[in-house]
């Protein structure tokens, strides 16, 4: 892999540098002020293949650059880690909001930096197997398009405050308990995106998702919150513990949003996403609830009618081998 | 003009950890800007005390101790790292409460001097 790291003290891109030409696995390019690295990577967006971040340059800070790098084509699901000390919780969620894919402390310790490049690497193979599905699909006809993994997160990139569900997951997991305790995360399932999946051609599929986002964000951008798509028409919003988001309401906002366009999914062939909205799942201050499984039960209490609708395709796969 | 490095208290040991041989160059960058920093801090804390535009002489101090942190750890200077970043912590903590520049320095005396005596430490004793 190609990496780029940015970052202001000369000490650190050593130690980087010192850390990668250890591993010998990978190339590194370095840019001591972030509007190098900008320039950088704007001038040869393919060169590189990861991005490594301090936050506090001067500047321009690294969240800026983070969000900068993000507009660039080519660059919109490259991983971004931020690398730095400031362990504010505003710099954090203004880190992953602007499209960070994790975050690593400082100082760097050399074994917690091998299972996160590890952990990058894993991304990238992950990403760049995705990225050839996509083109693949939008190259073929319709009917010829390969099919979208219908358990897949896919990233909805373009949509304010929707991040990817691993980012979500990552920025979770750098709350400690009384920062997990303040946040509460809802589950909004879409009930019929099986049905959705299995009649759309897979680009439509992705903009439907795309729509159902869309709709989510409106209805909650009162709120501060990030969401996030799970896959299997799974999305999750997490919010501050306080905020007062009524379930029944944001409901009926998100779908009536999407019935304004039944007539275009009708003209596809493709019923109107209908979502329903579970109900919060909170971080326990005694209990220690870890931040993964909070995301899953605020996906579980969405899913309450998935697990039927499931129950129902499978009779149905089984009636059709039956009749066939 | 530049005051003597100070060696009226006992000094914690430099680098206190050993280091990968990969980081020997990271840390011997590292020990080759610790006096320039160590100059740069007793330069703002004389700025601070004079009322010479303290609020950007305590601003690099933080910002130093910011910078000396997030390295010390890694080449081996662990207390050094720990000591730095209480001293930027404590400076953070204390302008959000409104507190004056030279109220700041001030009840940050003891630490800032266990900062500079283990940058010394690390300086001479690598």
């Amino acid at each position: 892999m190609r990496f780029l790291a940015v970052d202001d003290d000369p000490a650190v891109l050593e130690i980087i540098t010192d850390l990668m030409e250890r591993d010998g696995r990978h190339e590194l390019e370095t840019a001591n002020s972030p509007l190098l690295g900008l320039e950088m990577a704007q001038a040869n967006p393919g060169a590189y293949d990861a991005f490594l971040l301090d936050l506090q340059m001067p500047g321009m800070s690294g969240i800026e650059l983070c969000a900068a790098l993000r507009e660039i084509e080519g660059l919109r699901r490259a991983p971004i880690i931020m690398v730095t000390r400031v362990s504010e919780r505003g710099y954090i969620d203004d880190a992953f909001a602007a499209g960070a894919t994790d975050y690593m402390n400082k100082p760097i310790d050399p074994l917690e930096w091998k299972s996160r490049i590890k952990m990058i690497e894993r991304l990238h193979e992950e990403r760049q197997r995705s990225e050839m599905l996509a083109m693949r699909a939008q190259a073929s006809s319709p009917e010829n398009q390969t099919p979208v993994d219908f358990e897949a997160a896919i990233p909805l990139h373009g949509q304010e405050s929707a991040i990817e569900y691993l980012a979500l997951e990552n920025y979770l997991l750098t709350l400690d308990g009384r920062g997990l305790f303040a946040h509460a995360a809802m589950g909004i399932h879409v009930e019929n995106a099986l049905q959705i999946h299995r009649r759309a051609n897979p680009v439509v599929f992705v903009e439907t998702m795309g729509d159902v986002a869309a709709a989510i964000f409106e209805a909650v951008k009162a709120h501060s919150c990030m969401f996030a798509y799970a896959g299997a028409g799974d999305f999750v919003v997490v919010t501050s513990r306080q905020a007062t988001i009524d379930r029944e309401n944001l409901e009926f906002e998100i779908n009536h949003a999407l019935a304004e366009f039944e007539s275009i999914y009708a003209a596809d062939g493709l019923p109107t996403p209908r979502v329903r909205v579970g109900a919060q799942a909170r971080g326990s201050l005694f209990g220690a609830r870890r931040a993964n499984v909070i995301l899953q039960q605020a996906l579980e209490k969405a899913q309450g009618t998935r697990i039927r609708e499931a129950g129902v395709e499978t009779r149905l796969l089984q009636l059709r081998k039956v009749l066939a | 003009m530049t005051e003597p490095f100070r060696g009226n208290t006992r000094a914690p040991s430099g680098g206190d950890q050993p280091v990968p041989r990969a980081l020997e160059r990271a840390r011997a960058l590292f020990e080759s800007r610790l006096e320039e920093q160590i100059l740069c801090i007793e330069q703002c804390r004389r700025d601070v005390a004079a009322g010479h535009a303290p609020d950007r002489a305590l601003s690099e101090i933080a910002a130093q101790a910011h910078k000396i942190a997030g390295v010390a750890g890694t080449v081996g200077h662990t207390q050094l790292g720990e000591l730095s970043a209480t001293v930027e912590t404590l400076i953070g903590q204390a302008r959000n409460e409104g507190l004056a520049e030279e109220a700041i320095l001030k009840g940050l005396h003891d630490d800032l001097e266990q900062m500079l005596d283990a940058l010394e430490a690390a300086l001479f004793d690598g």
